[in-house]
């Protein structure tokens, strides 16, 4: 009976040191797998921060790039359009200049006829 | 032994669990990563299109720029090449007024105004004498064709006429006739732009005038057409042309030869006109002049167009209200149209 008592009692000891180590293995797992997972993840979102601060440098020279060219391009299109009021201006003067040529095309011819140059 | 396998296995499972864990989670973890790469990439792309686009915009506007300067090089250059024509221009000018007034010798009187200007010179020739007025429009509504008391059919003196409009300059104008109680102007008449009763063709009788412009206008014009053609403002009719494109004219037989007291009109080459009254029938003091040689006097002058008007008594020169010549009737005839000249 003793014998028996003894053999209940190894077994139920060998029973719950199973279970303990049961649940410190699991406990140890889930402890390791979760600071892997941490660690994992907070690389993750180190890695992606960087590469959005790295994008957002780009793209804000990118928008200081556009902006520039914004602006080179106003100066040409402020400069094109006073070439072009320019060259309106130049055109009436070689039309002008043309009138005036006629004119002293005109006046010589009117010389020619003088009383003086006739003789 | 079956019992020692389960337990085994039970003890085992956590085990398993982990490393099945450790197996899958790093790839899920993985795909956690934003996908930057390919978005760094097409920023390369993005910011080596914008460098280029910066390099092209900055050239276009280099060009811009270059192109402008020339502009205003080459507007220089032009309003320099313009100056240098004009100061030519007006020395020519110069130059051929100087040669007309050398031939004309100094004026006697000068009036000038900001519609015209008036040189009046004494003609004194071997056997003839009388006046040339030299005449620069500024305002061609300075010259006018005036019918006697601005009415058609009767007469009155240039004197008169000039008085009436307040001219400074006056000379008689064309010829005309008698028809029956109404003395009319011979061929056509044109006032203001308009034809003074209806158009008379003719193939001797000449017309000559003014545009509206104050262009001189003159010619035989055979169909009203041909006239208005010409859009003539103001003008008279008489015979013959004398001298046409700076060349003496073919002359009527019996207007050859005979000294009379004449009236002309005429051109110079650079627009201004020319109005001569010369006396005659007066052995004392002048006895007229032959058309020929009215010619050569023309053509020494330097005239480029220039029309016989009504000559003999009608001839008559008035300038600041005084008969300058001497009229063969003794006095101003009357006539039935007066060329003036406003002030």
């Amino acid at each position: 009976m003793l014998k028996l008592k003894k053999r209940r009692s190894f077994r139920l000891n060998h029973w719950f040191l199973a279970v303990v180590l049961w649940v410190g293995i699991v406990f140890g797992g889930f402890y390791l797998a979760k600071q892997y997972f941490d660690h994992a993840i907070q690389a993750v979102q180190q890695t992606n921060a960087v590469h959005v601060q790295t994008l957002e440098a780009r793209l804000e020279n990118l928008t200081l790039e556009v902006s520039e060219i914004q602006k080179g391009m106003k100066t040409a299109g402020r400069t094109l359009s006073s070439s072009d009021s320019t060259q309106k201006e130049l055109n009436k003067k070689i039309e002008d200049l043309d009138r005036q040529l006629k004119d002293l095309e005109k006046s010589l011819s009117v010389l020619r006829e003088a009383p003086n140059a006739a003789r | 032994m079956r019992l020692a396998n389960f337990i085994l296995l039970f003890i085992m499972a956590p085990f398993i669990g982990l490393l099945l864990f450790f197996t899958i989670l790093p790839k899920s973890i993985q795909a956690l990563e934003m996908p930057l790469k390919s978005m760094h990439e097409s920023t390369g792309i993005i910011e080596g299109k914008l460098l280029e686009i910066r390099e092209d915009a900055g050239l276009l506007s280099q060009t811009a720029i270059e192109q402008e300067r020339q502009y205003d090089q080459q507007s220089k250059v032009l309003e320099l090449l313009a100056g240098k024509s004009q100061e030519h221009k007006q020395l020519s000018d110069e130059i051929y007024e100087e040669r007309i007034l050398a031939m004309l010798g100094p004026p006697v009187s000068v009036h000038k105004s900001g519609r015209v200007e008036i040189k009046v010179f004494k003609l004194d020739e071997l056997g003839y004498r009388g006046f040339i007025a030299k005449v620069k429009l500024f305002d061609p509504s300075a010259f006018k064709v005036v019918l006697a008391g601005d009415k058609l059919g009767i007469m009155e003196t240039t004197t008169d006429a000039a008085e009436r409009t307040g001219a400074v300059l006056g000379i008689n104008g064309g010829g005309f006739y008698n028809a029956g109680a109404k003395t009319l102007p011979i061929g056509n008449t044109v006032i203001d732009g308009k034809l003074v009763g209806g158009f008379t063709p003719a193939d001797d009788v000449f017309f000559a005038g003014t545009r509206k412009n104050g262009c001189f206008i003159g010619g035989i014009f055979p169909k009203k057409e041909d006239l208005f053609k010409l859009d003539p403002w103001q003008g008279v009719s008489f015979l013959p042309v004398l001298i046409q494109q700076g060349k003496p004219a073919s002359l009527p037989g019996e207007w050859k030869t005979t000294r009379q007291p004449r009236t002309i009109i005429g051109e110079y080459a650079n627009g201004d006109l020319i109005l001569i009254v010369v006396d005659g029938r007066q052995s004392d003091w002048s006895s007229g002049v032959t058309l020929e040689r009215l010619q050569v006097k023309l053509a020494e002058l330097g005239v480029k167009e220039g029309y016989n008007l009504d000559g003999g008594g009608s001839s008559t020169f008035v300038f600041r209200g005084e008969v300058l010549n001497r009229p063969s009737d003794g006095r101003p005839r009357p006539v039935v149209t007066n060329i003036v000249i406003m002030p």
